[in-house]
């Protein structure tokens, strides 16, 4: 890590209002102290407090899904910040093409979706046979649209013939009472 | 048979199975690394109880939080005891969530389509 500047980094983090940004492997016991941080900031009304449900599914689809792996564990990217009006949760890691495409399809169906059908899709698919390649239900991402109440936005870059690189970034508003 | 007693952890329920009272719970929050593999000593330990001529079951769910790999197993735990009450067991299902709650009670509702034992939904404080 050659020329790294700290006070440049502690400066743009502020700018950001970041709160935490970890890289790498996402561990159970990871997991579990940046959920610490999550639930703690964000306890309080209902809303944000879907935030740690969100969380959880998303640390959990880089421990699952990402293509980049350290003792088998998925490692990704998971930056947390909050501003005035509300937190975002941002993650990403690199991700296989054919994944992805099931993934994409997944949010894209999910938004499109009324509440309504949103919760029979996630009925439905909680009945069908865990997949073969996954320890996840493989549902997480209807969870997420569910709980955020659609505010997520996903961003794909390429970075070979095989893979691309997800990011998926939620939004809760802070003053947010209503369902 | 054996009671079946696991500690809760922060990401893991407490499991309490007494096969003398016959009262199961399942308590905390479940977000395991692996829920497949958190779930199976509970469905092997099921299988036995049942086996093993286990005529009553009052099965108290009271969870804070489950994340969707683990509310597929709880899904299947619910099946196992459906099946179970259909061929003549006795067998009540309790579901409790904080009076708050909506998101745990909602779930509760929701599981409980088109399961036919008995299954309540009870609040606490």
């Amino acid at each position: 890590m050659q020329n790294f500047d700290i006070f440049d980094y502690y400066l743009k983090h502020k700018s950001d209002e970041i709160l935490f940004s970890f890289r790498g492997a996402v561990s159970q016991k990871i997991l579990e102290l940046l959920g610490d941080i999550v639930s703690t900031r964000t306890s309080g009304s209902k809303a944000v407090s879907r935030m740690f449900a969100v969380f959880v599914e998303l640390a959990q689809n880089i421990m699952y899904y990402s293509a980049e792996t350290e003792q088998g564990l998925g490692s990704g990217i998971i930056v947390f910040s909050e501003s005035k009006g509300e937190f975002t949760l941002s993650c990403g890691n690199i991700i296989s093409n054919t994944k992805l495409d099931k993934l994409t399809e997944k949010i894209d169906t999910s938004l499109k979706a009324k509440p309504d059908q949103l919760r029979k899709i996630l009925s439905q698919e909680r009945r069908k046979p865990p997949l073969e390649d996954s320890r996840g239900a493989g549902i997480g991402i209807y969870e997420i649209v569910k709980k955020s109440d659609g505010n997520i936005e996903y961003k794909t870059y390429k970075t070979d013939s095989l893979h691309s690189f997800i990011a998926i970034t939620v939004h809760t508003k802070k003053e947010s009472e209503n369902e | 048979m054996n009671n079946l007693i696991i500690q809760g952890s922060k990401s893991t329920p407490a499991i309490h199975f007494d096969a003398d009272t016959k009262i199961m719970e399942i308590t905390g929050e479940s977000y395991p690394e692996n829920a497949l593999e958190f779930y199976k000593p509970i469905f092997d330990w099921l299988a036995q109880y049942f086996e093993a001529g286990g005529d009553k079951a009052v099965f108290n769910f009271k969870l804070m939080y489950f994340n969707t790999s683990s509310s597929k197993a709880i899904l299947d735990i619910l099946d196992v005891l459906d099946e179970k009450f259909r061929s003549g067991i006795d067998i009540q299902i309790n579901w409790m969530y904080q009076q708050d709650d909506e998101d745990i009670m909602e779930s509760g509702e929701e599981f409980a389509e088109g399961l036919t034992v008995p299954y309540k939904l009870v609040s606490y404080k």
